[in-house]
């Protein structure tokens, strides 16, 4: 990037903005039947056997998140409990269906308990890291006023956003992923470009360091709106590095890959399509948990 | 800039992150005490002489960690009635080209130590040419390790990004040449560079260096400490909701506050020709003073009438 433009242009914050929800990367590669790792050839090599080819639609709303749009009337509107929930490609659901997600069970148990419609804005992108949900954020909590925030930290520290000079975001995957998807130097240059950078300057280090700031800075963020909130993140560097200044009665036990059971006789209930991403039963518990932990935590004189 | 590769860092040396026992090393580490340090070099002197800064005048010492204070191990010495500074910053909170007494870290824990009457132990844990990140990342350990009671924060401008490698050491870069940190050889500078360029987009370094402020809060206010931050944002308005914006030190920063000196050139410039000198330092120390004094007058009255009692 020119460091003389770079002065000179004048900034559109786009990834700053506090009272809009930003769109989602242009760039993400999700196609209406197939998403990343959860492709037609991965399909082809290995069917699942629970989902089919036309099991699963990514249905995204006018800013590319998947849930319906974010309509002002149903988020201003008390007899609405606004569920919000940001995080990865877990949250996003590569591989199953809507109505299999973690997110949407919980807005069914959750509307249930406290009596209320329940709108269950899915914030969770593909490829997301850390940083996704701390930019997300602000607009989050001044656009949809959540009544329950759920910031599911990616479990993978390598991911990484990065802007270009025209304000568009790009989603950068570890090294070390073993599903790292090829960009093409002919139809992505740019892309290309800035993936190269991240693979130059990553480091478990850096990583790390992203990480526990993006935490401090959502911990601060959702403490100083006093809203109802819980998370989940990997348990990096708490023990042998020292200090971890987590919040640990806001933090679930487990984190969503915790809950699928290896060698189970209904293994294929456990992953998604892709057979990487969790499954049916992963989405269920940890709906469950997270729904449980939230009546332990926010509610007294919530429910109906 | 060509630069030897240092050996790689021995177990214990590797960065610890987030410690509450350990303060991570910085890249200059086991220099000991020197006369002539980076910006300050004795070629820049000779070129161009300091009206009033000798060559004899300035001696850096720093600590087995590389940071320009006594020995962390020292904390444990301290009784009860010690009171500490800490301050974090770049090369002006650094105290580049001036004599430690000179730096405006040194002359407020003066003031303070004046206004409680007890002793201030002044810890600097700031370095030339580094950014929020280095900031953030530095200030949890500290707070953990050396327990302070005053906390000075000197956010540089947003540019700068601090990357560290798997080896443990790091580096800084900025939007023009200057590299804080860099221990490595020319190649691999080059591509740190130019790979930092890549991803230094404007927007990105404001969020940067806004969260890395909102952290540090986050931080200060778990501590419990006495803090004041000297930082210029530019956010959004309604950002500002979430900063204690009457702990920013007021007035111009530091360039600033030069130019209120330009008649005297033996008070403006530090030794190095670049650097704030003794002039704007000591105004500097004067507005950070008035601000601590201002904003924590219980806490500052209560100190010394504690003292006061032990003493009488």
């Amino acid at each position: 990037m020119s460091r003389s433009a770079e002065n000179t242009r004048p900034s559109k914050v786009y990834g700053l903005r506090h009272n809009t929800i930003p769109h989602a990367p242009r760039r993400l590669p999700i196609a209406k039947r197939w998403c990343l790792t959860d492709s037609r050839k991965a399909y082809r090599r290995r069917p699942h056997p629970l989902f089919g080819k036309r099991s699963i639609y990514y249905a995204t709303n006018r800013l590319g998140y998947r849930c319906p749009g974010f309509d002002k009337d149903i988020v201003d509107d008390p007899a609405w409990f606004n569920l919000v929930v940001v995080g990865g490609s877990e949250t996003f659901g590569v591989g199953l269906p809507l109505t299999d997600l973690y997110v949407n069970l919980l807005a069914a148990r959750l509307e249930h308990y406290t009596g209320k419609k329940v709108a269950a804005w899915n914030l969770g992108l593909p490829m997301a890291s850390s940083s996704h949900l701390a930019r997300m954020l602000q607009p989050v909590i001044t656009r949809l006023a959540p009544d329950f925030l759920f910031l599911n930290f990616p479990e993978q520290l390598g991911y990484r956003e990065y802007f270009n000079d025209d304000d568009e975001i790009f989603f950068c995957e570890p090294g070390g992923a073993e599903h790292r998807r090829k960009i093409s130097r002919f139809w992505d240059p740019e892309g290309l470009r800035v993936d190269r950078a991240h693979l130059g300057l990553e480091s478990e280090f850096n990583n790390t360091v992203n990480f526990y700031n993006n935490y401090y800075y959502c911990e601060y963020l959702c403490e100083h709106h006093a809203i109802d909130w819980l998370y989940s993140a990997p348990d990096i560097g708490s023990n042998d590095s020292g200090a971890n200044g987590f919040l640990k009665g806001k933090r679930l036990e487990k984190v969503i890959s915790q809950f699928i059971a290896a060698g189970d006789d209904a293994g294929h209930l456990h992953l998604a399509r892709d057979f990487i991403h969790p499954g049916v039963i992963p989405h269920q518990r940890y709906a469950d948990a997270i729904f449980d932990r939230y009546v332990a935590q926010y509610g007294a004189g919530r429910a109906e | 800039m060509t630069q030897a590769p240092r050996s790689e860092l021995s177990p214990e040396q590797l960065m610890p992150l987030f410690s509450d026992v350990a303060i991570p090393y910085t890249g200059h580490r086991d220099i000991g005490t020197v006369r002539w340090f980076g910006a300050d070099s004795e070629r820049h002197y000779l070129a161009n002489k300091h009206p009033l800064l000798g060559p004899d005048d300035i001696e850096y010492a720093f600590n087995r960690h590389g940071y320009r204070c006594i020995e962390f191990d020292e904390r444990e010495r301290f009784d009860e009635d010690h009171l500490h500074l800490l301050i974090v910053g770049e090369s002006h909170a650094f105290g580049l080209g001036l004599p430690e007494e000179r730096s405006y870290g040194y002359l407020v824990a003066r003031e303070l130590q004046a206004c409680t009457g007890r002793e201030v132990q002044h810890w600097n844990l700031s370095q030339g040419g580094i950014g929020a990140d280095y900031i953030a990342r530095v200030l949890p350990s500290a707070l953990a390790v050396l327990r302070p009671n005053f906390v000075i924060l000197n956010f540089p401008n947003r540019h700068r990004r601090e990357y560290i490698f798997a080896d443990g050491n790091y580096m800084t870069c900025g939007d023009g040449d200057q590299v804080a940190g860099s221990v490595y050889t020319a190649d691999r500078h080059d591509a740190v560079q130019s790979a930092h360029f890549e991803h230094a987009h404007d927007d990105s370094n404001r969020f940067n260096q806004w969260k890395s402020f909102i952290v540090c809060q986050r931080h200060l206010r778990a501590h419990n400490a006495m803090w004041v931050a000297q930082a210029s944002f530019s956010m959004p308005p309604r950002f500002n909701q979430y900063i204690a914006m009457e702990k920013l030190v007021p007035g111009r920063i530091m360039d600033g506050r030069q130019a209120l000196y330009k008649d005297k050139p033996g008070l403006l410039l530090a030794r190095d020709g670049k650097h704030a000198g003794i002039g704007p330092h000591a105004d500097l120390a004067n507005d950070i003073s008035g601000l601590i004094t201002r904003e924590y007058a219980l806490e500052i009255r209560r100190l010394a009438e504690k003292q006061a009692q032990r003493a009488g």
